[in-house]
């Protein structure tokens, strides 16, 4: 193939075009062919077998394709002066893989397919030209392809840019989803907690007092009862009611052991009685025996007197537990706070934690060192809940026997205070040690018991709120070790 | 003489473990109350019922015990030739459905309270299941006439011809 025309007539077909008219004029077969159209006229549909090539002379002419799965159209090329459309499917005889349709009135020298040849034949020239034409919309279509072969590229790269940023950003709104309702559920929590501690505090309240007024009704009852009796014998009985009152808890076996001995002392007496005297320190035993032989039928009375004294000392240590409860649960929570972030001692929060978590954790030997540290200002309802994760985390993992062992420190140097928890568990596999902080990491298999295995990861990012970290590890002697530092 | 029957109460609190023995007292003239405040105590008391020639009729059991807790201990009891007979109850604040589902599967539960108690359903429970227990393995169940459900003991007597009509 000869280049005729040198290069110039890559950037400007139109050159040939009209040279090809010229030719066609001269043989005068030129209106023959030329051929005109109106804007938005189909000139030839996708999949039809074409039976002519188009030069386009003046206007342009859109191309379009089919998308399978919408049966939309969508624009491919553009295509102005000098073009041949229907390039392909006229060099190929294949079915057109276009629509096109022009965009503008439009002239086109319309050739039939049997004529070209014979065209060709007839002007040397002619066959030249159209040569020369068909490469340049071919290079034409190539330069296209590779501009939408780098186009396509960048936007793939681009769209998995984006795609990956969606999936980070859609990771992130499931983390903060997840968080908001956690954090919901404390909120309500905290506000059920606030209810709760004021409804059962009014109650306990007036248990509390009602129990002091029975006491000294009891008493001024009991004086008057037997106010002609010996005055001295009306002293003793209150003695028994005050130590009643002292007289603590001693274990099951100490008792029955007692139990024995107060039976050699009192061998009529049936067993319930025993068992009140085997609560009498000896002191006191000595003075019932003493009393007793001098009195045998006042034994009955110090023995009540003592039992109302123990039923009031119970019924004050189970008050007192009542409101130590609902303090901590206050305290825990916050919910008599109206700031979040306050100046506090995090060990109170620790101890509130350990209140709390009581029934969990009273199976293990637990050994605290939590020795005077400065205040930080913190929030103090989020980091209970960090201790809480992390000791109940433990009981979970070491069932019903095991130790706790929680310090904390001051690192002057560094000017952070630091907490560690350990536990006599099994340790953490180090595969996990550090998935143990991402959301949904559970090694719970079934029955979740506590939030969404999202204990870990909320405490991470509590204490990442105060600027400070949390590590986890496995001590030398075995157990995991939970370490939490914060900033001062 | 010490009673032939044993009631045992475990139970880890002790205001709790007072209030409880002191809710069955009525039973006690007729009954040894016997009381442990873990798991590993109980059994102590249960090895050594040979020695004592008694047997335990009824445990009230606490579920949430320092070390071995209750159902643990009311299996091992079902396993144990001299307590399997005992009737056995929960008395909980916080037993899972789980633990109480195998309580009643493996330890033969027969009753499960919930704290805070009523002290006459205590007292109720108490009676109908040392009446059943007396009716099962008691030779004699007349002295027990005047504690537990006299009508039930006098029925099974009356048909096993400790006693007659006429």
């Amino acid at each position: 193939m000869k280049f005729k025309l040198g290069t110039q007539w890559l950037d400007d077909r139109t050159a040939v075009t009209r040279l090809m008219h010229r030719v066609l004029d001269e043989t005068g077969q030129a209106n023959r062919y030329l051929f005109e159209l109106g804007a938005d006229v189909t000139l030839f549909r996708e999949g039809e077998k074409l039976n002519n090539i188009y030069i386009l002379i003046d206007g342009s002419v859109q191309l379009w394709k089919r998308k399978p799965y919408n049966e939309v159209d969508y624009p491919v090329i553009r295509l102005d002066e000098g073009a041949l459309i229907g390039i392909i499917a006229f060099t190929t005889g294949m079915e057109s893989l276009t629509s096109a349709k022009t965009l503008e009135p439009c002239r086109f020298f319309r050739i039939p397919k049997e004529d070209v040849d014979h065209l060709a034949d007839l002007h040397p020239k002619l066959s030249g030209y159209l040569d020369e034409l068909i490469l340049a919309n071919l290079l034409e279509r190539f330069r296209q392809t590779i501009i939408l072969q780098m186009k396509l590229d960048s936007a793939n790269s681009k769209l998995q840019d984006e795609r990956n940023e969606l999936k980070q950003a859609y990771a992130d709104l499931q983390k903060a989803q997840k968080q908001l309702v956690h954090q919901e559920k404390m909120a309500t929590l905290g506000q059920l907690v606030a209810g709760f501690a004021h409804e059962v505090n009014n109650p306990t309240a007036a248990l509390m007092r009602s129990i002091d007024n029975l006491e000294s009704h009891l008493q001024r009852f009991m004086k008057e009862a037997i106010t002609e009796q010996d005055p001295e014998w009306l002293s003793a009985g209150r003695l028994f009611f005050e130590r009643g009152k002292k007289a603590g808890y001693s274990d099951t076996r100490t008792i029955r052991e007692r139990t024995e001995i107060a039976a050699e002392h009192f061998p009529d007496e049936k067993k319930p009685r025993l068992r009140l005297i085997a609560r009498m320190p000896d002191d006191l035993i000595e003075m019932l025996v003493r009393q007793s032989r001098a009195h045998p039928d006042h034994l009955h009375y110090f023995l009540d007197q003592f039992e109302f004294g123990m039923m009031f000392q119970n019924i004050e240590s189970s008050g007192e537990r009542i409101s130590g409860l609902v303090r901590s649960l206050k305290s825990y929570s916050r919910s008599d706070s109206e700031e979040r972030i306050e100046e506090i001692d995090i060990r109170e929060g620790i101890h509130d934690t350990l209140q709390l978590t009581s029934n969990r954790i009273k199976f293990y030997d637990l050994y605290l060192d939590l020795p005077e540290i400065p205040m930080i200002r913190a929030d103090s309802a989020g980091l209970n809940l960090v201790w809480t994760n992390i000791i109940l985390n433990a009981a979970d993992v070491m069932g019903k026997q095991g130790s706790l062992d929680i310090r904390c420190g001051f690192n002057s140097d560094e000017k952070i205070i630091w907490v560690t928890i350990q536990d006599s568990g099994p340790g953490i596999p180090e595969e996990n040690l550090t998935k143990i902080f991402e959301p949904s990491f559970t090694t719970k298999q079934t029955g979740v018991k506590f939030g969404l295995g999202l204990g870990l990861s909320i405490s991470k990012d509590i204490v990442e709120n105060h600027n400070g970290t949390i590590i986890a590890e496995n001590a030398r002697d075995g157990g995991a070790r939970f370490t939490v530092t914060l900033p001062v | 003489m010490k009673p032939e029957i044993v009631i045992l109460v475990v139970e880890d609190e002790p205001e709790v473990l007072d209030a409880i023995v002191r809710d069955i007292n009525e039973f006690e003239d007729f009954f040894d109350v016997e009381m442990a405040d873990t798991a590993e105590e109980a059994e102590e008391i249960i090895n050594g019922l040979p020695d004592r020639e008694q047997q335990i009729g009824l445990i009230l059991c606490d579920h949430v015990l320092p070390g071995k807790n209750g159902v643990d201990l009311l299996i091992e009891m079902q396993e144990n030739e001299l307590t399997r007979n005992t009737r056995k109850v929960l008395i909980t604040g916080q037993a899972g459905l789980d633990e109480t589902v195998k309580a009643v599967n493996k330890a033969d539960l027969k009753h499960y309270i919930a704290k805070p108690w009523d002290p006459n359903e205590l007292s109720d429970i108490t009676r109908k299941l040392l009446t059943d227990y007396v009716i099962d393995h008691i030779k004699n169940p007349l002295p027990y006439m005047q504690i537990l459900d006299a009508e039930r003991l006098a029925d099974h007597m009356r048909q096993h011809g400790t006693i007659t009509d006429s």
